[in-house]
């Protein structure tokens, strides 16, 4: 008998550090009557120290709504309806706000898509990255410029000379922002560390010096690593773990060279078919004929039924459970049941 | 673009509008504002433009069952006055917005969509005279020329050009990168085609919600230029009641109702034209009216947790885990 | 360091546009039909010396500038005239001897007419756009905040009633209340024959009239500011690096404080700039009311009596100094923005 959810791919014998159980996300319409849209629908996983997973699915199928979910920063609209989100055994939905914004940063932090935007362009990049310290109390004398050497420390650390502190993030590359993200991300020392998307709007050179990057810091800093991705092949250089969600719900759940080896899901399949050579980290963009569903407009069966090779009567009219399968991976397919 | 998604869309935005509680006060505002204009003659119970014989007590003489709002300097009844001052103040507005928008829509779509040199010259000259304040000039012009309507009209209109412009070239730059517009000029369509077929269509509608905010600019200009004095002398208008009203020591005499009627008739037009076009620009280009530190107080709304269902495949058995 | 390049672009600019309302104040009067020495030369009172006399003293026997005698009507005259003798050069000479013509009505220098009042509308004016900024900006980042809100809906209606309101009308009904219910001064700068112990005494008066037109002003220009604050701030707090600063575990306090309000500051300098001309139209409506002796009043008793050398003047001096302010507010952006100050 499993205990719990995340023993169900027990590839190392790491503590848990993050598990998310059941979590679903609904966003609130605008329009008085109009029903909620869910854009996460009873998601779990969960998150072994030093683990990286990797969260693989196309734009729009509720990704980055559960990242947002985990640090507790979605919309004004967005609602979490069920579930728990357990770090180190607490559950972060029970904290206060000003309990929440603790945990942020200092022990959760996050890497958004598109450093350009996520950098204040008025404020230096030193500038935003001490005061991500002083805010949790890690500036020796709580002032910013005595976080000047620590600030220096952490972007050596990711390849940018500690004298581009004082610059403005205009004056950095693409491929230097997501750098200086990078190192703002680790400032605290956190002990997850979520990469929405890090490497979208670099050219392909810089995705992989980033990726690259970020391995070598993980092991080196033991972090836990959540990567947001739609390119399986950036998972299979270098994910533990993997997560194809689709629609808002799991497709699929399991260890990374089973998703790669035995693939149950139609969906991630044909995610494989489109990347025919995994050695190399790709910048092509997913190609499934058709497009996800509209997260206000679902169909009544199996969310992947409209654009599935594979589909059957059943599939229309009843959403397929998530089933175990005996090499204790998890598929949400009525096919997974037949087998 | 064919016909029908035009009429559709049109419905569309028609729909949108309706829901927009800040656009349908404001057209309701106007529409009332209109209808008083121009059922003046048969709603007044004077006619401002007949001679009156005056006597001492008729001069501000405070509201009463003949004079309902009482009367102003000349003995004439307030309520006649305002119900025909509504008259210059719109049609100064609708004319000169006209003027204004034709100007700064021709200026903006030449600019935006040839570009060049023609671009530059036509921006830059926007530029110097969007710096150039508008009120001291028109004063002067005014002054200068006589100050009848038409006049006012013009003057107004040719100095209040320079938003439109900036706004219309912005939005034909956006439109002239769209695929058919570059596929029409593939397949050799000429430039005034091109702009007649493809480009107007597109930036009508803004400049429609944009014309409605002119004009209440224009509204108000022609009120302040006729509070100052600079007003057709031969007909009617808010401004002008308030300036004979000030001038002729309304204040000192206390007639607050030769005062106060004809400045709510100016917000009471200004007001739903602004709401008009606040209205209309919210339909065109709807924003996101909200940002990352409006978070709802409910983000967390659970309703129980409970573990995940799976079901194993071998044993059949269904598991909470 | 200010980007020398950008500095000197946008005193170009200045001074071009300067010369564009210097060349607009001299032809466009000459074009028109109420030509200021004309139409004096043009009274049937004055005998042919006398006529003689004002066309030699306004210039008016000079050709207006090379080959064209006059505009109004339309007469060719001498190209090759020395440029240095038509009436444009010696208008542009003048001017730049701080020159603007003689008032009809008081027969004195334009110039010393209008300078003595120059300071009295910059008070007035400074006063109320220090109040109306700083008011606007507090609550429109209040109602940026609480966005779709009944703060935000309240501060949204009243901002747009006040941008309705004429400025004049306003400043009327205010002059009516303040007169009776508080005992406010009616109007001017000082109390008419009023002798002070001291200077404070001195400056309490001046406070105490100043205090309506400052309302009015402030009143009108909240509403606009307030507007203008209000959609700008929720741009800004829509931005990413806004999610970046809470994700970083900054409360809603230090987000404002540390990136949206500077952020959002940047686009305000530029609008607040562009809406001079505004400011300067509500200046003259406020001084027309309360009599405050400055440009504005000024103009409106220069209106009634067409005394169209200081209606000129005031208006060239006016767009000189938006124009300066506009300059002052780009170099202000280049100093805020650092992606400007690189360039």
């Amino acid at each position: 008998m499993l205990s719990s959810y995340a023993d169900t791919i027990p590839l190392t014998e790491a503590p848990i550090l993050l598990e998310v159980r059941d979590v679903s996300v609904e966003f609130v319409s605008k329009q008085k009557g109009a029903p909620a849209a869910r854009a996460v629908d009873h998601v779990s996983f969960a998150l072994r120290e030093g683990e990286m997973l990797g969260l693989v699915g196309e734009s729009g199928c509720g990704k980055t709504t559960l990242m947002l979910s985990l640090m507790r920063l979605l919309p004004a609209a967005g609602r979490i309806v069920t579930g728990s989100i357990e770090f180190m055994g607490q559950d972060l939905l029970d904290l206060t706000e000003s309990e929440m914004s603790e945990v942020r940063w200092r022990n959760i932090s996050i890497i958004f898509q598109g450093a350009m935007n996520a950098l204040n362009p008025v404020r230096t990049v030193g500038d935003q990255i001490a005061e991500a310290l002083v805010r949790h109390g890690m500036a020796p004398t709580g002032k910013k410029s005595s976080a000047a050497g620590r600030v220096g420390d952490l972007l050596e650390m990711v390849g940018i000379g500690a004298n581009r502190a004082n610059q403005y993030p205009h004056q950095y590359s693409g491929g230097m922002r997501q750098r200086a993200m990078i190192a703002m991300a680790l400032a605290c020392n956190p002990q997850v560390v979520v990469a929405d998307e890090p490497t979208t709007a670099l050219d392909v050179m810089i995705q992989a010096q980033i990726l690259e990057l970020l391995d070598e810091l993980r092991h080196k800093l033991g972090l836990s690593v959540i990567l947001v991705t739609h390119d399986l092949g950036v998972v299979a250089e270098v994910c533990d773990t993997v997560l194809v969600m689709y629609g808002g719900v799991t497709a699929e759940y399991a260890d990374v060279d089973t998703i790669f080896n035995d693939p149950q899901h139609p969906y991630t399949q044909q995610l494989l078919n489109a990347f025919p050579d995994l050695t190399r980290p790709t910048a092509r963009l997913i190609s499934i004929p058709g497009a996800p569903p509209r997260l206000d407009n679902l169909p009544p069966g199996c969310r992947f039924a409209p654009r599935c090779p594979q589909v059957f009567d059943r599939c229309h009219s009843e959403p397929p459970a998530l089933h175990r399968l005996s090499d204790g991976h998890l598929a949400s397919c009525h096919l997974v049941e037949s087998r | 673009m064919t016909a029908s998604t035009e009429i559709t869309s049109i419905r569309g935005l028609s729909r949108t509008f309706s829901r927009s509680t800040m656009g349908m006060i404001g057209l309701i505002l106007l529409l009332a504002a209109i209808l008083m204009a121009v059922f003046a003659p048969q709603l007044a119970p004077y006619d401002p433009y007949a001679p009156v014989k005056v006597t001492i007590d008729d001069i501000y003489a405070p509201p009463s069952a003949q004079h309902l709002l009482g009367t102003d300097d000349a003995a004439k009844d307030v309520l006649s006055n305002f119900m025909y001052g509504s008259r210059v103040s719109l049609v100064v507005g609708f004319f000169a917005a006209f003027i204004a928008v034709a100007i700064g829509g021709t200026i903006g779509i030449v600019a935006g969509f040839w570009g060049g040199k023609m671009e530059t010259g036509l921006m830059r000259f926007t530029d110097i005279m969007l710096v150039i304040p508008d009120l001291p000039l028109a004063i002067v012009i005014v002054a200068m020329t006589k100050p009848s309507l038409w006049n006012i009209i013009f003057i107004i209109g040719i100095l209040g050009w320079t938003g439109t412009a900036r706004l219309v070239r912005s939005q034909t730059l956006t439109v002239k990168e769209r695929k058919f517009v570059t596929r029409a000029r593939a397949v050799g369509a000429g430039n005034s085609y091109i702009v007649r077929r493809h480009i107007l269509p597109l930036v009508l509608p803004l400049m429609v919600a944009n014309t409605v905010l002119v004009i209440s600019l224009a509204i108000l200009s022609e009120s302040t230029l006729a509070f100052l004095g600079l007003s057709d002398p031969t007909l009617v208008s808010w401004g002008q009641m308030l300036n004979y009203a000030f001038t002729r020591g309304a204040m000192s005499a206390g007639a607050w109702w030769a005062l106060v009627p004809p400045g709510l008739g100016i917000v009471w037009v200004v007001l739903g034209c602004t709401l008009l076009g606040r209205g209309l620009e919210e339909v065109l280009n709807p924003r996101l009216e909200t940002h990352h530190l409006a978070v709802g107080k409910r983000m967390i709304a659970r309703s129980g947790v409970r573990g995940t269902a799976v079901a194993d495949v071998e044993t059949e058995e269904w598991q909470v885990l | 360091m200010l980007g020398s390049r950008y500095v000197l672009k946008k005193i170009g600019w200045a001074v071009l546009t300067i010369l564009f309302v210097i060349v607009l104040n001299f032809f466009l009067f000459r074009i028109l039909p109420g030509d200021p020495a004309r139409s004096g030369v043009r009274d049937p009172r004055l005998t042919a010396q006398a006529v003689e006399a004002i066309r030699v003293r306004f210039g008016l026997d000079k050709p207006i500038i090379n080959c064209f005698q006059s505009l109004n009507p339309v007469e060719v005259g001498d190209c090759f005239v020395n440029p240095m003798d038509t009436q444009f050069f010696i208008y542009a000479r003048n001017l730049l001897q701080g020159e603007l013509g003689i008032s009809y009505h008081s027969n004195r220098p334009v110039a010393d007419l209008l300078l003595e009042r120059l300071w009295n509308t910059v008070l007035l004016v400074g006063m109320g756009q220090i109040l109306s900024i700083i008011i606007g900006i507090v609550i429109g980042v209040i109602a940026a905040w609480k966005v779709r809100t009944s703060v935000d809906y309240g501060a949204l209606i009243g901002g747009l009633v006040a941008w309705s309101l004429p400025t004049f009308w306003l400043g009327i009904i205010l002059l009516m209340m303040g007169s009776r219910h508080f005992d406010l001064p009616i109007g001017g700068k000082i109390t008419p024959g009023a002798t002070y112990a001291n200077a404070w005494e001195q400056v309490l008066d001046v406070g105490r009239h100043m205090i309506l037109p400052t309302l009015t002003f402030t009143i009108v220009f909240v509403g606009e500011y307030l507007l203008i604050m209000r959609s700008t701030m929720v741009d800004v707090l829509s931005e990413d690096y806004v999610l970046t600063a809470k994700a970083k575990g900054l409360n809603n306090y230090q987000i404002l404080r540390n990136h949206a309000l500077r952020n959002s500051m940047l686009p305000m300098v530029t609008i607040i700039a562009l809406n001079l001309g505004f400011t300067v139209a509500g200046a003259i409506q406020i001084e027309a009311v309360f009599s405050w002796p400055g440009l504005g009043q000024t103009i409106f008793e220069a209106v009634n009596r067409r005394d169209y050398p200081v209606l000129q003047g005031a208006f060239l001096i006016i767009a000189v100094a938006v124009v300066f302010a506009n300059l002052i507010a780009d170099l202000l952006y280049s100093y805020l923005d650092p992606r400007v100050r690189a360039a």
